[in-house]
């Protein structure tokens, strides 16, 4: 039985397939080009690329069978799915962050600008805060420079941009990397295939840690 | 016409003939019923109104809650089917959702004898909806005894209650080293979340990380359950998974999952749940099935007719002459005008224009 797999596109997609490559999982890694969906000479995957942040959609819904996401993406959205293995690509870290010299004032509505709705809510919820949340798109750096805000919560890998905006990190939330997810009915009638994926990439991922 | 009946009357049939009673639910029920046990239900979040008299009533978010409050025998056990609407939030629509749900409930002086049967119409409901079918098994019992031995202090608890559900094989390094768990723990962790999938390999893998008395009982009864099925067709069915949680202030026992291929989630929930009925010896068993996409994928052939008759300015007293005579030979027919058969009628046999 094929196993149908949902990659985000994007660098992390072509980390992913060269591992599937070195897994012995694919045999041929074709360029993707406009190209959606393809075919491995396998017979064994068929996997098509999507937008990162839709990556547990497909596969909670089924339509894929096993996916790559970033754990910020699953965090946020909270998809029914297994979380099978830590795939240690695509590493950064969830972080508070604010303009250099800002000091927080603890009686005071915190204004949290952020892509990454959910994520900030549960992380002020956890320590009673009160705040407003600021959803944005992008550029959320942007954001405390204009004074639209007083943090942010966003991603932070190298910190260039920080740096380079004058700002810094207050607190670390979470260590991110990405994931290999499944549907939960394809776990139970693929079993096997969906095993052979997790242990074979499991091996090569502990071999190259 | 494709020869499959309904599956609702399938079903009730099914639990009929198991001696179980037909129960209909009133269409709305006092939010106070809901609100006092909140975390049973999937969502707290339910459709509510006032009532005439003022009273805040709501629109059926469950049916099992109202079973159990309102049919329990005094001595005995009560055996209960339905089918009903029950109205809940969608995630991915962001508004709310009828769904409907086909299922059972027993209630009352629970032994293993009532719940292997709850177990065999859970399967065998599975089994009406045609398709390739999985009945997964596991025992809050079991899983708590573990999160117990292993885990010290409610966080961590949660979070290695979160890793087996999720099956974060991935985590279970990261939570060894940040509670400084023993090295044996996190191997113990990730046994259970990779049981092997054939049932007996799997509680005998599981029965070496069974932790206190409870969790060996879970096991046992597992086993009992396991070995009543071998021999039937139903014996490869059988999964043991312990990513199947339930809430413990409600679950106290075996709990249920059954998963049709083809459909993405799990379409059968169920288990047993005596701290629900909250009387001393007193206990309960059942499961709900959700219909409406079994019905989509393997029942939805019905809609189309054998026969099309495509009429065009007809004697309207032949034309229903003829389609009744076909009609008593069998074959459902329908009318349409004038070329106008859309796809939904294209399967069945056209007869064009009865002058």
């Amino acid at each position: 039985m094929s196993v149908n797999i949902a990659l985000p596109k994007g660098r992390l997609a072509d980390k992913t397939l060269e591992l599937m490559k070195k897994a012995g999982i694919l045999k041929k890694v074709e360029d993707a080009g406009r190209k959606l969906v393809f075919e491995d000479e396998s017979g064994f995957v068929r996997y098509f690329l999507v937008k990162p942040w839709d990556v547990p959609v497909y596969v909670e819904r089924g339509v894929a069978d096993i996916g790559v996401a970033g754990k910020d993406i699953i965090t946020e959205n909270t998809p029914d799915v297994y979380e099978l293995l830590d795939l240690k690509t695509g590493k950064c870290r969830m972080c508070v962050c604010a303009k250099n010299g800002y000091v927080d004032r603890p009686g005071a509505t915190l204004r949290v600008a952020t892509k990454f709705v959910n994520t900030a809510k549960g992380y002020y919820a956890s320590m009673g805060r009160r705040i407003e949340i600021i959803k944005l798109n992008g550029s959320i750096e942007l954001a405390p420079l204009m004074d639209m805000s007083d943090v942010i919560v966003d991603l932070v890998e190298t910190g260039t941009t920080l740096k380079e905006n004058d700002m810094r990190v207050v607190t670390i939330i979470a260590e991110i990397s990405a994931r290999l997810i499944a549907n939960k009915a394809s776990y139970r009638f693929k079993r096997e295939e969906i095993d052979r994926i997790t242990s074979e990439l499991g091996a090569l991922i502990n071999e190259n840690n | 016409m494709t020869e499959k009946k309904d599956l609702k009357w399938e079903l009730e049939a099914l639990y009929a003939s198991y001696g179980y009673e037909k129960y209909r639910m009133a269409g709305f029920e006092e939010y106070a019923l809901y609100l006092e046990n909140k975390s049973f239900l999937t969502s707290d979040k339910m459709i509510t109104f006032n009532d005439l008299d003022g009273r805040l009533m709501a629109l059926k978010p469950d049916v099992t809650l109202s079973i159990v409050k309102n049919a329990l025998p005094a001595s005995g056990v009560g055996k209960y089917y339905y089918t009903e609407s029950v109205f809940r939030p969608n995630r991915a629509s962001d508004g709310f959702k009828e769904l409907t749900q086909t299922g059972l409930e027993a209630i009352g002086d629970i032994d293993a004898v009532t719940v292997t049967e709850a177990v065999e119409l859970a399967l065998k409901s599975l089994e009406h909806a045609g398709g390739e079918y999985v009945l997964v098994l596991s025992d809050v019992r079991f899983t708590e005894g573990l999160v117990h031995a292993v885990g010290k202090g409610a966080e961590l608890k949660e979070e290695l209650r979160d890793v087996i559900a999720k099956k974060r094989t991935g985590e279970v390094e990261k939570i060894s080293e940040k509670y400084s768990l023993r090295k044996g723990d996190a191997k113990t962790i990730s046994e259970v979340i990779n049981l092997p999938p054939e049932p007996l390999k799997a509680l005998d893998k599981a029965s070496k990380y069974a932790f206190g008395k409870e969790a060996n009982i879970a096991i046992d009864e597992l086993r009992a359950l396991v070995c009543a099925f071998s021999g039937t067709r139903y014996a490869k069915k059988i999964q043991i998974d312990f990513s199947i949680t339930g809430n413990t202030n409600y679950y106290n026992g075996i709990l249920f999952s059954g998963y049709i291929e083809g459909i993405a989630g799990g379409v059968l929930k169920g288990g047993r749940y005596d701290k629900l009925v909250g009387e001393e010896g007193k206990g309960a068993v059942g499961f709900a099935l959700y219909t409406d996409e079994i019905t989509e994928k393997y029942f939805s052939e019905a809609r189309f007719a054998d026969v099309v008759i495509d009429y065009d300015g007809t004697d309207i007293g032949k034309l229903l002459a003829s389609a009744n005579a076909l009609r008593a030979g069998g074959k459902s027919v329908t009318l349409v005008r004038g070329g106008k058969a859309d796809y939904k009628f294209r399967k069945g046999e056209l007869i064009k224009n009865e002058r």
